[in-house]
């Protein structure tokens, strides 16, 4: 075998550094985040905060909850509705599909709603990659400059990360309540402070519809309603891909290009070495023997 | 791909340009750009005598001095005018050719010929037209000079045919042809077509009156079209149709109307029409800038306008309006004031209108009958009123005791959104929620508990003073409604007389043993039905039935001592699936499955498409042939 000169050595180190640099072109040799679609377990967890704003001449606000603590809270501005709540699995597949919602608040005639605030609480779970199982929330607020009759929504609850899931096991970061309903201080009840702590998290869901509908002209004993309508689409989910995955991905850019290079390099050197390009000195390999004895002496 | 057109026209059909054009015109087909060079050939030859045989297209290769591109002038190398007469032989093509050369071919508007008979610009009589290059008033010789351009048809006019330049080397057509520049700069090579069947419009056709409307259909699109239509009325109402009416004091037909909220504001559209058989009710809302007024004056409020007409048994009752026989009169169920003001209370105004109509078929209506909800609005600034407007219709003579039993919640599974029957007794009825009013006090009204629909709603109850068990009493009628409901039907048809179709309703009141407290009084405030419900029958078509369901009533002690005046009051309704649904079938992966059981997906893609696209299933089968062939290989090796 001959000798690596410097020159061949040189060449070999471009070539090396020519292979990496095809390899690593844009995206790089090893695939570091991933996307996959699934359509979500979503569950209304039928808790419910509402606080109506009413027009100024009245005065301040109506609000109700599912929480006893907080119904307990707003004394005077406690007005009960009638929620009824629907979920509906369209295709039958086991996951639900949409939410019917609507929320009738009886209201007296010198009574105007100007704005809504709504909070509604889901269960959220992945399955696909990993177990990724939280409670989130739908936020709805809107307000009219005319007091309203009704407001009609109709929306995707969408999922929003600001980092990808890992590739497997369980998550259950975020598998706290959105609403602490069973704390006694009115803090916890406070929606800056509700929506402060949600926003806190890497993953979260919206309730995405940017124009809800106010219907006005309200009869003096008719109540305030809401009807909203909320879908459960399926979301692409982005992952960190795992160690398998990488290794499934990388493996044959890298084999294709290798496979290119060495037949180029073995070109290369034939060339070199059978138009003797640079000086070579054949030299006949020694049999291990003979070393080994030379260097027993 | 080859262009079989290109060889197949005969040598001796080439002179019309009719059929010069079309060489010409294949050749825009993106499909023969490789055969351009033949083409090149083909008219090279031409001229010199050398015919190509159709079966021998290769013979003809070129030698390369004999491809030149077209000349930059665009001009060309054009061409004997070709008269009507087919072009006989290669050599007396040049006998008598009337050679024209255009000289100015780049803007290509060349003023051959100055004078038109018909001078399409000339406006103004006596007066030169600017821009018109054919106006004889302007004396000009040569219009150009002094115009800067010619207006469209002040030139002679001629309809080219053009095609890419850059796909022509060299023509020898006997037609006049030319290069221009078109607006996006790129140059076309132009033939004149001389031909009257493409050049004119088509022969204009006769129009009379038989085939007017033909015509009209055949070319014509969505026009505007004028709202009014006179058609003969039906000889009878057909389901959904408008109801006709008749006001004998005015002799004038009008519609049944059921005033329907409207919009945004949901304000009360007065004319919406109630459609025959369709059983409906409305509620929209009114407003009143000045009652006292509107009291009195306002139709809307006063019940006598509901019922001061008569209706049409049939629509075709309005051909003979004087004949009574073909009208009904609505007749009254109870009387109906009209409004009155006194004082600060406007009086008998109509809050609910309710019309009951028979009908018999292709008959008619037989019988209609009307009944009034009426109630008291206070006088203020901005007084409003809801209407409710309710029309059902029934067979006439229908017995009463069968329309009594109501409508079914589904047959035989509960249908989403129907009401949930209960049984008291032998009365069926909808099972009931609490409603507030306004201010939050427990409303007389109740919401009716809607199958797969789960709810929550609460009031509160102002507490009379009486001792502990009428108190306890009070509650509970509250809260299940004046009769406790004793069962649930299983299925939407359940028959009140049929006790199996019924099931019992497990009831827990609650605790009282586990409070110890003798002075004390425990009262009920929430009440939870809870349904168990499930899907039964074939999957297809799935059939709700109750389960079971159960009243939960939650309870709490007040003092007696305690002066407590208002109790809050709560009743939920919970519906639970308890379906079991069967094992997916063998092959169907489950919903909890990790696995890649996408395996096969392209496969199962080119399959499922079926016969739309036999091309690319069989393209995916040669591919996977090949592959198993190759791998086959690779083994024997």
């Amino acid at each position: 075998m001959p000798s690596l000169t410097n020159l061949q050595f040189q060449v070999c180190n471009i070539v090396i550094q020519q292979f990496y640099t095809l390899l690593s072109a844009h995206e790089g040799l090893w695939l570091k985040r991933s996307s996959y679609e699934e359509q979500p377990t979503v569950r209304f967890q039928h808790q419910v905060l509402l606080v109506a704003l009413l027009g100024p001449d009245h005065g301040g606000f109506l609000a109700w909850s599912t929480f006893p603590a907080f119904n307990r809270l707003q004394g005077d501005h406690l007005r009960v509705p009638l929620v009824s709540t629907r979920e509906e699995d369209k295709n039958q597949d086991g996951k639900m599909d949409m939410l019917h919602f609507k929320l009738e608040l009886p209201l007296q005639s010198t009574e105007h709603v100007l704005g809504v605030q709504l909070i509604l609480t889901f269960s959220y779970r992945l399955h696909r990659m990993s177990t990724f199982v939280m409670q989130s929330m739908a936020f709805l607020q809107s307000s009219f400059a005319v007091p309203g009759s009704q407001l009609y929504v109709n929306g995707d609850l969408r999922l929003q990360q600001k980092h990808p899931l890992s590739c497997g096991g369980l998550d259950v970061r975020y598998n706290v309540s959105v609403i602490n309903g069973t704390s006694p201080f009115a803090r916890d009840y406070d929606l800056t402070h509700i929506v402060a702590a949600y926003r806190d998290r890497n993953v979260t869901t919206v309730l995405m519809d940017s124009n809800p509908i106010w219907l006005v002209g309200r009869a003096a004993e008719a109540p305030f309603v809401i009807n909203a309508i909320i879908r459960y689409p399926v979301e692409v989910i982005s992952y960190l891909p795992g160690f398998w995955e990488m290794i499934k991905f990388a493996w044959i850019q890298y084999v294709s290009i290798l496979l290119i290079f060495l037949w180029v390099f073995e070109r290369i050197k034939r060339f070199v070495f059978q138009n003797q390009v640079v000086t070579t000195i054949p030299v006949t390999i020694m049999p291990q023997g003979e070393l080994y004895k030379e260097h027993l002496s | 791909m080859r262009c079989d057109s290109f060889h197949h026209p005969p040598p001796t059909r080439l002179g019309t340009a009719e059929t010069h054009f079309k060489l010409v015109g294949v050749l825009t087909a993106p499909m023969c750009i490789s055969q351009l060079m033949l083409l090149q050939v083909f008219f090279l030859m031409v001229p010199e005598g050398v015919w190509l045989q159709p079966s021998s297209p290769s013979g003809a290769a070129p030698t390369p001095s004999d491809v030149g591109p077209a000349s930059p002038g665009g001009t060309l190398q054009s061409s004997s005018e070709g008269s009507e007469t087919p072009w006989p032989v290669p050599g007396i093509s040049t006998a008598g050719p009337t050679v024209v050369t255009p000289s100015a071919p780049e803007n290509g508007t060349v003023d051959l010929f100055p004078a038109l008979p018909v001078c399409v610009c000339d406006l103004t009589p006596g007066t030169c037209d600017i821009n018109c290059c054919c106006d004889r008033d302007c004396y000009l010789l040569h219009p150009r000079t002094v115009f800067s351009f010619c207006l469209p048809g002040s030139v002679r006019s001629s309809s080219w045919m053009c095609v890419d330049n850059s796909l022509i080397f060299r023509s020898n057509s006997p037609f006049p042809s030319r290069v221009f520049m078109d607006s996006g700069g790129v140059r076309q090579f132009c033939v004149l077509v001389n031909n009257s069947r493409l050049n004119y419009f088509q022969k204009l056709q006769k129009v009379n009156a038989t085939n007017f409307q033909a015509l009209a259909t055949e070319f014509g699109g969505e026009s505007f079209t004028s709202t009014f239509q006179t058609q003969s009325p039906p000889p009878f109402y057909r389901a959904g149709d408008p109801i006709l009416t008749y006001f004998p004091k005015w002799s004038v037909i009008s519609l049944l109307r059921q005033p329907a909220g409207v919009g945004a504001g949901g304000l009360c559209a007065e004319s919406n029409p109630a459609g025959f058989l369709e059983s409906k009710s409305t509620t929209c809302a009114r407003f009143f800038k000045n009652l006292t007024n509107s009291c009195t004056l306002d139709p809307a409020l006063n019940a006598a306008s509901y019922y001061n007409f008569t209706v049409l048994k049939v629509p075709r009752g309005m051909t003979d309006l004087q004949n009574t026989k073909f009208q009904v009169p609505v007749t009254l169920v109870s009387q109906a004031g009209s409004p009155l003001l006194s004082g600060n209370i406007c009086q008998n105004v109509v809050s609910q209108v309710i019309y009951e109509i028979e009908t018999n078929g292709t008959f008619g209506i037989q019988k209609v009958s009307v009944s009034f909800g009426q109630t008291n609005l206070t006088v203020e600034p901005d007084t409003s009123l809801q209407q409710h407007f309710l029309i059902r219709f029934r067979a006439f003579q229908q017995s009463t005791v069968a329309s009594l039993t109501g409508p079914r919640s589904g047959n035989p599974g509960y249908i989403v959104g129907k009401p949930l029957l209960a049984l008291t007794g032998d009365k069926s009825h909808s099972m009931t929620l609490l409603q507030s009013q306004g201010d939050g006090i427990c409303s007389v009204k109740k919401h009716e508990v809607q199958f797969g629909v789960n709810a929550i709603s609460g009031c509160k109850l102002r507490l009379k003073k009486v001792d502990c068990s009428h108190l306890q009493q009070e509650i509970y009628q509250t809260l299940h409604g004046k009769t406790s409901p004793e069962h649930v039907a299983i299925f939407g048809n359940a028959d009140p007389a049929q006790k199996r179709e019924w099931t019992r309703i497990l009831s827990r009141n609650c605790n009282v043993s586990a409070m110890h407290c003798t002075s004390c009084c425990v009262i009920p405030v929430s009440l939870e039905i809870q349904v168990l419900w499930a899907y039964t029958g074939l999957q297809s078509n799935p059939q709700a039935h109750v389960s079971g369901a159960r009243f939960l009533y939650q309870c709490q002690s007040i003092k007696d001592s305690q002066q407590v005046t208002e109790v809050a009051l709560t009743t939920v309704v919970t519906f639970v699936d308890i379906t079991q649904k069967p094992e997916p079938p063998r092959g169907q992966p489950r919903i909890d499955w990790k696995l890649p059981f996408d395996f096969f997906f392209p496969l199962k893609i080119a399959f499922s498409r079926g016969v739309d696209s036999q091309k690319g299933s069989a393209s995916l089968i040669l591919i996977l042939c090949l592959l198993v062939l190759g791998v086959l290989k690779l083994e024997t090796k």
